[in-house]
């Protein structure tokens, strides 16, 4: 049993080990060809040339050393990309750039051969057999003109069938789709994104559909009164029926039950109890010796033997702690 | 003798780190910007809790720096620089806008909700100042910027040009304060100018006593309606509406307390000096900061007298006895509560006894709502 455990942990590892091998090999896409440089790109000694550009599609570090490109399928080993040079592992959804100029001792990115007259590049794997991406370059490519994927990494120059389990070992069945996601780009993006189409922003659309601000101001005015329309209209009809409950609550309720000993006003006016609380509490306050603190003098109040007023919120400390609330 | 060589190079590159070494005329005129502004808020009292911060944050920034020392405020990691970041990326603007709502009453405007449509209109001079900048070629996200000066609300100005036009937030911000500041100034004679002296002496009906409830009900409903039409506008009437309801709750007296007290300071002082700081003459003495002064004057002059205008016209709708004065027109450009103050002070030049105080208030506080709104729109427009 252990034994077969052991099997299976190896087999998978195995199969694991070389699927990521197979993913990192496929995800290097030629990704932009330029043939006749008179204006651009120059190289590390300032030197114009044809140039290939290859981008890692993966989201993870691919090193190409040892991979190979050519321009003739019958060659495929022409020209390797040398090993042995930390510069040649791409980085996650980036790119290299190769120099077409025909001589490899330049540099490591030299290429052996130029691209004048060449019509098909081919890059194959670190075995030379496996061909992981080809370009088909049209004839009437212009100078300072470059030709690649609209999308970086999408399109589909790739031989039929050919999928991520499957690594084929032949490109005869390939095909170049009749949309491809190819095209000549005027603007070379060397060691860049092909997406050159330039991002037009909100405020860019704005001044073209509206270069005086009229509208703009129409519409932003009219969303601002809408806004506060609404807040109005809303609390209009909340205040109303605010103003309408406030009279409710201010309405003469039921005549109160007579307290024996006291009358009330035919008007339904003051209790006579309450009259005859302020007349104590304004003989009182009248009253020299009486007791001071019976009256909250700051606020104008004459109070009448209140005696929470006796223990102020200095000395009582149920008064400085927050209640908890009630539910009614 | 190499000691000696070694002492006068060390010396000269130590001449070389000196403020001296590095100052040009820009700087100068920069620092001496920054000191007037401190002399305004001292001597004359003109918004100094914005322009103490502000002046002196003006000295801090044009002190010439050797550049690459890091203390900079556009160096990268300076402490300057983080603490820019909240103007920058616009997270001062909204912590403001809590403590305003924390210590806004809005029973002003409940209780008379029409003038919620004086603080709308007082908002034309945002889009007058927007289609100027586009007249003069700035960009329409730069002149969006610009325009919210119109909205006399500084936090709100930092916050729309931190997203829009990083590069003038600077210009703006300065702009919006000066011209806060100067509403005393600059309102009154568009004022007179629109009224007749019948007009001025218009007394309003005193406002109605606003429940508890009505208070608590403000804030929610107020945010709903505003961020469901404009959800770009969520920072600023979020918090806004939020810091409002801390403090009518009722049951929250402690937050709403940080909110508008030690919080909403914290937050000016960062948020003054920082901007004070960010007008480094080589980014602020330019043409185009000339060109947003101007607009900026011409916004807020716009901007008063739609206020005043739309309360003239309403008074063709309303019966005797509930007109508006049409003083507190002006008072709907926010700026809060300078421009109610104006109105204030105004009527009570021609009649001592005409309190318009809490009148104007209504559209005050309603202007912050609508330059919240526009910035808002503005953001979606052009963002």
């Amino acid at each position: 049993m252990k034994r077969l455990f052991s099997v299976l942990l190896l087999t998978s590892l195995l199969l694991l080990s070389g699927r990521s091998f197979a993913q990192s090999a496929v995800d290097i896409r030629l990704n932009e060809v330029l043939v006749t440089n008179t204006s651009g790109l120059t190289d590390e000694n300032g030197e114009r040339c044809g140039w290939v550009e290859l981008f890692n599609t993966a989201f993870g570090m691919v090193d190409v050393a040892g991979f190979y490109l050519t321009d003739d399928k019958s060659n495929p080993t022409k020209y390797m990309i040398p090993k042995g040079n930390t510069a040649t592992v791409i980085p996650l959804r980036k790119y290299l750039i190769l120099y077409a100029d025909g001589n490899s001792q330049k540099g490591v990115f030299h290429i052996n051969f130029t691209l004048d007259g060449c019509r098909n590049l081919y890059l194959y794997s670190t075995d030379g057999e496996t061909l992981i991406d080809e370009i088909e370059i049209p004839a009437e490519l212009a100078e300072n003109k470059s030709f690649g994927r609209v999308k970086d990494g999408e399109g589909k120059h790739e031989p039929v069938g050919w999928s991520k389990k499957s690594l084929r070992k032949s490109s005869d069945d390939k095909k170049i789709d009749a949309n491809g996601g190819f095209a000549v780009l005027d603007h070379p993006t060397p060691g860049y994104t092909n997406t050159t189409k330039a991002i037009v922003t909100k405020s860019e659309k704005m001044k073209e559909m509206d270069p005086w601000g009229g509208i703009l101001a129409v519409t932003a005015m009219g969303v601002v009164f809408l806004c506060l329309i609404i807040l109005y209209i809303c609390f209009k009809n909340i205040g109303k029926r605010a103003v309408r409950k406030a009279e409710q609550e201010k309405a003469p309720k039921a005549q109160p039950v007579p307290v024996k000993g006291v009358t009330v006003t035919a008007e339904g006016g003051i209790n006579e109890e309450v009259i005859a609380a302020i007349a104590i509490a304004c003989h009182l306050y009248q009253n020299g010796d009486a007791d001071p603190t019976v009256h909250d003098i700051e606020s104008n109040v004459l109070t009448f033997n209140k005696d929470l007023l006796r223990n102020s919120p200095w000395g009582n400390k149920m008064l400085t702690i927050k209640q908890d609330p009630q539910i009614k | 003798m190499i000691l000696e060589s070694n002492f006068v190079a060390n010396l000269k590159q130590f001449a070389q780190y000196t403020g001296f070494a590095n100052v040009t005329f820009g700087h100068i005129v920069m620092i001496l910007i920054g000191l007037v502004f401190i002399y305004l808020a001292i001597k004359k009292d003109w918004e100094p809790l914005l322009l103490i911060p502000i002046g002196f944050g003006m000295i801090i920034g044009n002190i010439p720096l050797f550049p690459g020392m890091q203390v900079g405020i556009y160096e990268d990691g300076s402490v300057l620089n983080i603490l820019y970041q909240g103007v920058r990326r616009g997270f001062y603007p909204p912590l403001i806008f809590l403590g305003i709502g924390a210590m806004t009453d809005f029973s002003a405007l409940i209780s008379n909700p029409k003038l919620l449509l004086v603080g709308a209109a007082a908002q034309f001079g945002i889009f007058a100042a927007y289609a100027g900048a586009l007249a003069l070629g700035f960009t329409p996200a730069e002149a969006g910027a610009i325009g919210i000066i119109g909205g006399a609300d500084g936090p709100t100005a930092i916050f729309l040009s931190g997203k829009l036009a990083p590069d003038l937030i600077g210009a703006i911000s300065v702009s919006a304060y000066s011209y806060m500041a100067l509403v005393p100034v600059i309102q009154p004679p568009v004022m007179r100018l629109l009224t007749t002296k019948k007009e001025r002496v218009i007394r309003m009906k005193p406002p109605r006593p606003v429940s508890q409830q009505e208070k608590i009900v403000f804030p929610i409903v107020g945010f709903l309606i505003t961020a469901f039409i404009v959800p770009s506008g969520i920072p600023l009437l979020g918090m806004l509406f939020f810091g409002n309801l801390l403090k009518e709750s009722g049951v929250t007296r402690r937050l709403a307390e940080t909110a508008r007290g030690p919080l909403n300071d914290i937050v000016v002082i960062l948020i003054g000096v920082t901007v004070g700081c960010s007008t480094q003459a080589d980014k602020f003495l330019q043409g185009k900061s000339i060109m947003i002064f101007a607009l900026g004057a011409a916004s807020f002059f716009v901007a008063t007298f739609c206020g005043v205008l739309f309360c003239k016209i309403i008074n063709l709708f309303l019966k005797e006895g509930n007109k508006l004065n049409p003083l507190i027109g002006n008072s709907g450009v926010s700026a809060v509560p300078d421009s109610a103050r104006v109105s204030h002070v105004q009527g009570q030049k021609y009649d001592p006894t005409n309190f318009l105080l809490m009148h104007a208030m209504g559209p005050n506080v309603a202007g912050v709502i609508g330059s919240a709104v526009a910035a808002g729109i503005l953001l979606g427009f052009l963002g």
